[in-house]
């Protein structure tokens, strides 16, 4: 079944039977005349039939009868063009009255009063030819005796009639409107939930795939992995502080210490893919507060600065905003110290390393323009720039570079260690504070990565339109 | 829009989309007001008692063209509370242009933005796109305190695609410009699309004359630029 809220009613659709029954018997008894609707194809709904004594008396001539009935099937079917109510006499001498019944523009029917006595003037008994043997004298008493109305009678009988079958008519409608609307609520309702069930049945399945195997990784990595090499680290400590019971020579001194530092480092690792599983879980909070992005900057340049071994490269701090934004400044430093921290590694000697803050221009880009005027407040972005001219990378590495574990070329990044999480770990960074993160890289001159965040609006003044 | 060749009648559906409470129903009412009773239809509207539309309103036009076409003007709002995303959704389909009806006051912002946002969704969700979709914005409220100011709306109109419109609906201000400018750019649209003057021989002077005399050109309102 198709229904849809642009659909026309019918009487039918709107008024319910008796209702309509109702109304009919009420005006034909209190009018002493018959009423009958019809549909717009003259399908009869409801009646009060009052047949005259005329009628009756014709009734008695079989033929009389069909011709009575033809005339009446020919009156029955509404005039969609007639302005008002129209008069239509019958071959007794009586007349019927029809209106047209339109409601929101559309012809829904007919309204027919009848028989009843026009008033003089308006219409002649006797207009057709009447069959053998009928008292024409009798006819015209019982004409006579049959309820007179004049034009205007009329006229004010199909106000009133009119006026409450639409009454009527508004409040079927607007009853069957709201169910409409209602239905299709609940089937739409209905639809989506059914749609989201079989997703959330779906990412159910994988997710608990997934969690199973990433429960196994995460109790493997952090007590088969981290646990030993706390002891590692913390053995290389004591023998390095002479607590192993003897002094050690300047290479056994050395020894020790790569080993407390590689350790140091791996444990470094395993802390950051202990992070990525944490962030990709949903299992971290975030503590936002209103920050100028200028603070969160130049304070991961400067713990670049102290912890980079890249001496060779300068790392230059360009333009800077003194937009205000509303992140977590912890999460946000290490997402952007992770940037710059890569961008040294990936430079050639002698290169630099640029990092900007600017506010994005208002100006609407393509299909931002659309409705520019109530989503501007929401599109005000301060963007990072952390900018390098290093090797760069080709198109198809830059699609899946922010995904864990994935390695850009083996040959650079082996060349620079790592396990491929430290852009994983800022994109789930910048996704936890409603930032977006991307890169815009050309093979052999380098790479520029952007991260943008909502940019908080002062407290404007309000003012009178 | 709905064709009926036999009957020689076009149905047009305009929708009136927006937050809650921002003045879609006042937007209708106001109009009805305005229309000769011969020519309007009954302003269907199902509203709670505090004055929210629980379901939609709806306010039916109609004209006959010199020719003898019949055009009828559908114009809907939908419910803006959240909840009744369905409700608008069904109300969206089929739908030949779209008001949007913004709260000036400051603190809507994020309700407008996330209305506009829902109506690129449920939009897209009947097949329609945002983007192509005859669009228009009236800034409601402009009587109130608190508000985006008149510069602030008119250089981010001037950046946008969409007429902007301002309005106080309840004073019956900005009204009619909204309506009109949102009738005219969606028969442009249409005309575009499906020939109208030609296949059926009514004029969009025509029509506009004819609205123009139903609705009176005053209340206005001021037009962003």
């Amino acid at each position: 079944m198709s229904i849809d809220l642009m659909q026309s009613a019918g009487i039918e659709d709107l008024a319910s039977a008796d209702d309509l029954e109702t109304l009919c018997t009420s005006f034909g008894s209190l009018l002493g005349v018959g009423i009958r609707i019809v549909d717009a194809e003259g399908r009869g709904l409801a009646s009060h039939r009052l047949l005259a004594d005329a009628c009756e008396y014709l009734h008695g001539f079989p033929s009389m009868t069909g011709e009575c009935e033809s005339f009446f099937q020919r009156i029955l079917k509404p005039d969609g063009d007639a302005d008002g109510h129209v008069v239509h006499h019958c071959y007794a001498g009586l007349a019927y009255a029809t209106m047209p019944l339109h409601y929101d523009g559309d012809l829904l029917g007919n309204i027919v009063l009848g028989p009843f006595r026009p008033s003089r003037g308006s219409g002649a008994a006797g207009q057709a030819e009447l069959t053998s043997g009928v008292d024409r004298a009798k006819l015209e008493t019982l004409v006579e005796r049959t309820r007179s109305i004049s034009a205007e009678g009329l006229g004010r009988i199909f106000s009133a009639v009119v006026t409450l079958l639409l009454v009527i008519l508004r409040m079927g409608h607007k009853v069957m409107a709201t169910g409409l609307a209602h239905t299709l609520s609940v089937e739409e309702s209905y639809r989506q939930l059914l749609e989201k069930n079989k997703e959330l049945e779906d990412h159910q399945r994988r997710l608990e795939e997934v969690d199973r195997l990433k429960s196994n990784l995460l109790a493997t990595m952090s007590h088969e992995l981290r646990t030993p090499l706390t002891s590692i680290i913390g053995y290389s400590d004591m023998l390095a502080s002479g607590m192993g019971g003897g002094e050690l020579t300047e290479d056994q001194l050395g020894y020790v210490s790569t080993i407390a530092e590689k350790g140091e480092g791996l444990l470094g690792t395993i802390s950051t893919i202990l992070d990525v599983a944490s962030l990709e879980s949903g299992r971290f909070e975030v503590e936002r507060q209103r920050t100028p992005i200028t603070e969160i900057v130049e304070s991961a340049v400067h713990k670049v600065k102290e912890a980079s071994p890249r001496r060779d490269v300068k790392l230059e701090l360009g333009e800077l905003s003194s937009a205000v934004v509303v992140v977590d400044p912890e999460m946000v430093g290490k997402a952007i110290y992770q940037l710059i921290d890569n961008a040294m590694k990936f430079s050639k000697p002698g290169g630099h390393v640029q990092v900007q803050v600017r506010e994005l221009s208002q100006r609407p880009k393509g299909d931002e323009a659309v409705g520019y005027v109530v989503m501007a407040p929401k599109l005000n972005w301060v963007e990072i720039m952390v900018c390098d001219y290093g090797v760069g990378m080709p198109q198809e590495i830059q699609k899946k570079i922010f995904e864990p574990l994935f390695q850009g070329d083996d040959s650079v990044t082996r060349r620079h260690g790592g396990l491929g999480l430290g852009l994983a770990l800022v994109k789930h960074y910048v996704a936890a504070n409603e930032g977006r993160v991307r890169v815009e890289s050309t093979e052999g001159e380098g790479s520029t990565f952007y991260i943008r965040f909502p940019r908080e609006e002062e407290p404007e003044r309000p003012s009178r339109g | 829009m709905q064709v009926d060749v036999f009957h020689k009648q076009i149905t047009v559906k305009l929708v009136y989309y927006g937050p809650a409470l921002s003045g879609k129903t006042t937007n209708l009412q106001h109009l009805h007001t305005l229309v000769d009773p011969g020519l309007r239809g009954n302003l269907m509207a199902l509203e709670t008692r505090d004055d929210r539309t629980l379901f939609f309103d709806l306010l039916p036009f109609h004209f006959t063209s010199a020719g003898g076409v019949r055009l009828r003007i559908k114009l809907f709002t939908v419910p803006g509370q959240v909840i009744h995303n369905a409700t608008r959704r069904i109300v969206l389909q089929g739908a030949d242009g779209v008001g949007f009806i913004a709260d000036s006051q400051v603190s809507q912002i994020d309700n407008n933005a996330q209305s506009f946002t829902s109506l690129g969704e449920n939009l897209a969700d009947n097949g329609l796109n945002l983007a192509t979709t005859p669009l228009v914005i009236q800034f409601n409220k402009r009587d109130l305190p608190a508000i985006r100011s008149d510069d602030e709306i008119d250089a981010l109109a001037s950046l946008g695609r969409e007429p902007v419109y301002k309005a106080v609906a309840i004073q019956g201000i900005g009204v009619v410009g909204t309506f009109l400018g949102l009738f005219s750019m969606t028969w442009t649209a249409l005309e575009k699309q499906h020939d109208l003057s030609k296949r059926f021989e009514i004029k969009a002077s025509e029509i506009t004359s004819f609205l123009e005399g139903m609705i009176g050109g005053s209340g206005r309102g001021e037009v962003a630029t």
